[in-house]
């Protein structure tokens, strides 16, 4: 059904025809333009002149390419983008010899001619799928006196292009923007290398988020955490000596407090510069920061990693910060006796297994709390898989491709 | 006692220097580099000495590395490393060479005096002191669970492994020195271990069960 509204997309329909019949002056427009020039250049070619005047015919292809690129977005919204021009230099040797080198200019040329030459042919169908069926059902009443077998014939031609015109224009239409795209958009390679540039671009600062990380874990360790425990020791030094002289109990009380708060204050510190970056992370790599994480879980977990080498430290940080969270789930809401982290490498990819022997019953659509871990792991193009039946435990397996240039 | 301080921060060195020397413990030198920690040791042949992991050039395990070395060439040196971090690959390979005098404790223990004072003794006389939460790590790495112990049997474990002696242990868990004889014969009975007869022996059967 819905390919049959596709087909009888009034608008679109429209818009199509619109562009078809404009097709018609602008096709006799781009004779006009192109071909004398043409003609002309091809002619002198033998001659250095024609080269000069063919690059001239390209470049006002390019021009015309840039109306019929307009011509697109205001009958049907779509934006086909021009592929990015090198100009080698400002002279007048690559003035001319750009646009015959560049590829895009060729295409736009090509394209200028499937215009000239099919757009009246195109505008000629589109005028015909409006005209006919009107003609041919209104041959009953100019011809009402001869009904013979060819006006009944003509007639039933006539209901029948009601329905099939529109879809013909349709197609015709289709095959057009196709055409356009094809020729005036940018290459396939144009855009395998965007794909790429973009992969770089989000890997960069992927990595450049990450050392940033670091920087503020080193600066909190060498600062705060250095002047806190030496503040901790201080207190600790009074309390020995006040124990040792038998001083004052309600001083030894409150020297007392202010060692256990600078106690736990080096404790918070040291989890907030871990949630920062876990310097154990950058040091030792996945295996130990891991094992520190699932020490610190109140279910008891096996740990198992196994790599081939380090990944890249994005993908390092990602999937430790993904397992961290999954160990803290398990042991907030799971109600397991055991849990299993397994980390193993080939070598494209990462592949992480973290499960338990808990209730189950885990929601694994998005917005159900394994956002986080989710968001992690499509950052660095992983895929997260979730199994956990009610009463049967949770396996929560993570894929990630690892990308051999930034390997360590 | 004579000791020197291997510490890039010269915050925290100090504040060592200061804590020990009210303990009546003599600095004989302090260094903030692995290189000039070898030289120190030389010069001063200390009973101990304290080395944080983390120095320069690259802060990564500078100290640990610098450790081992000295102990190959010097297995009487004491060694009591200093940490940010727990990992239990660092006190693996200072406890590889099997002499005892090692020690390996989280950063932050040295704000509990009396208990760093304990373990700078203990392991400067040649004993052990792991930190808990290394011990933890160890326990959380076997693949399978110690069943076989009691509570407070995998409680005395955890303090064998810390490089306590029985007579410590008793005193931590508030009981008898003969109940924790009873529980350690139990302990090496299940887990099949010889009796060792120094403790430092014992914690290394105990981290080589563990890591089995």
């Amino acid at each position: 059904v819905s390919s049959l509204r596709g087909m009888y997309d009034t608008s679109r329909i429209l818009r199509g025809t619109s562009y078809s019949l404009l097709g018609l002056p602008i096709s006799i427009l781009w004779v006009i333009v192109f071909s004398p020039l043409l003609g002309v250049s091809l002619g002198l070619l033998v001659l250095g002149v024609g080269f000069m005047l063919f690059s001239i015919a390209l470049r006002l292809a390019g021009a015309a390419a840039g109306v019929e690129r307009w011509l697109l977005a205001e009958a049907f919204r779509i934006d086909v983008k021009r592929q990015p021009r090198n100009p080698t230099g400002t002279g007048f040797s690559s003035l001319v010899l750009d646009p015959l080198r560049d590829g895009t200019y060729w295409r736009e040329l090509l394209f200028v001619y499937i215009r000239a030459i099919f757009g009246p042919a195109a505008a000629v169908i589109v005028i015909t799928c409006w005209v006919f069926p009107i003609t041919a059902i209104s041959s009953i009443i100019w011809g009402w006196w001869v009904i013979d077998g060819w006006t009944v014939l003509l007639v039933m031609l006539g209901f029948l292009s009601i329905f099939v015109g529109p879809v013909l224009i349709a197609a015709l239409t289709e095959v057009q923007i196709a055409t356009a795209q094809l020729l005036l958009g940018p290459g396939q390679k144009i855009l395998l290398e965007r794909a790429e540039t973009a992969q770089r671009t989000r890997d960069l600062s992927a990595e450049a988020a990450e050392t940033e990380r670091r920087r503020i874990e080193r600066d909190l360790h060498d600062g705060a955490q250095a002047r806190l425990a030496t503040v901790a020791m201080d207190l600790g030094r009074a309390k020995r000596r006040l124990e040792k002289s038998g001083g004052d109990p309600e001083i030894e009380s409150i020297i007392d407090a202010a060692h256990q708060d600078a106690k736990a204050a080096i404790v918070e510190l040291r989890d907030l510069a871990r949630g920062i970056h876990p310097a154990v992370l950058t040091d030792r790599g996945l295996d130990a920061a891991l094992s520190d994480v699932v020490a610190r879980c109140a279910v008891p977990v096996h740990l198992d990693v196994r790599l081939l080498r380090r990944p890249a430290a994005h993908i390092e940080s990602a999937a430790y910060f993904a397992v961290s969270e999954l160990v803290a789930n398990i042991s907030k809401h799971a109600n397991a006796k055991n849990a299993w982290v397994t980390v193993r490498s080939t070598k494209t990819t990462l592949l992480i297994d973290v499960s338990d022997d808990g209730v189950g019953g885990v929601d694994p659509t998005i917005g159900s709390g394994v956002d986080g871990i989710h968001d992690r792991i499509t950052s660095i193009d992983g895929t997260v898989a979730i199994n956990s039946p009610l009463g049967g435990g949770t396996t929560v397996m993570l894929e990630v491709p690892l990308t051999e240039s930034f390997d360590r | 006692m004579r000791v020197i301080i291997i510490e890039d921060s010269v915050l925290l060195r100090e504040g060592i220097a200061r804590l020990l020397e009210d303990e009546g413990i003599e600095v004989a030198g302090v260094a903030g580099d692995a290189q000039t920690f070898k030289v120190l040791w030389e010069q001063t042949r200390p009973d101990i000495s304290i080395v944080d992991v983390r120095m320069p050039p690259t802060h990564t395990d500078e100290g640990i590395r610098a450790s081992v070395e000295l102990r190959e060439t010097h297995p009487d040196a004491k060694i009591l490393v200093l940490s940010q971090y727990v990992e239990e690959r660092y006190a693996k390979e200072l406890l590889a060479d099997g002499h005892g005098g090692v020690g390996y404790l989280l950063k932050e223990r040295i704000a509990d005096v009396t208990e760093f004072v304990e373990a700078v003794t203990r392991v400067a006389a040649g004993g052990t002191a792991l930190d808990p939460e290394v011990v933890a790590q160890l326990f959380a790495r076997r693949r399978n669970p110690i069943d076989a112990l009691t509570p407070r049997e995998g409680e005395v474990l955890s303090l064998m492994a810390q490089g306590f002696t029985n007579a410590a242990i008793a005193e931590q868990l508030i009981v008898s020195q003969g109940a924790v004889e009873k529980h350690t014969s139990s302990i090496f009975a299940k887990l099949m271990l010889e009796p060792s007869a120094t403790d430092h022996r014992r914690v290394l059967a105990v981290l080589q069960w563990l890591d089995r």
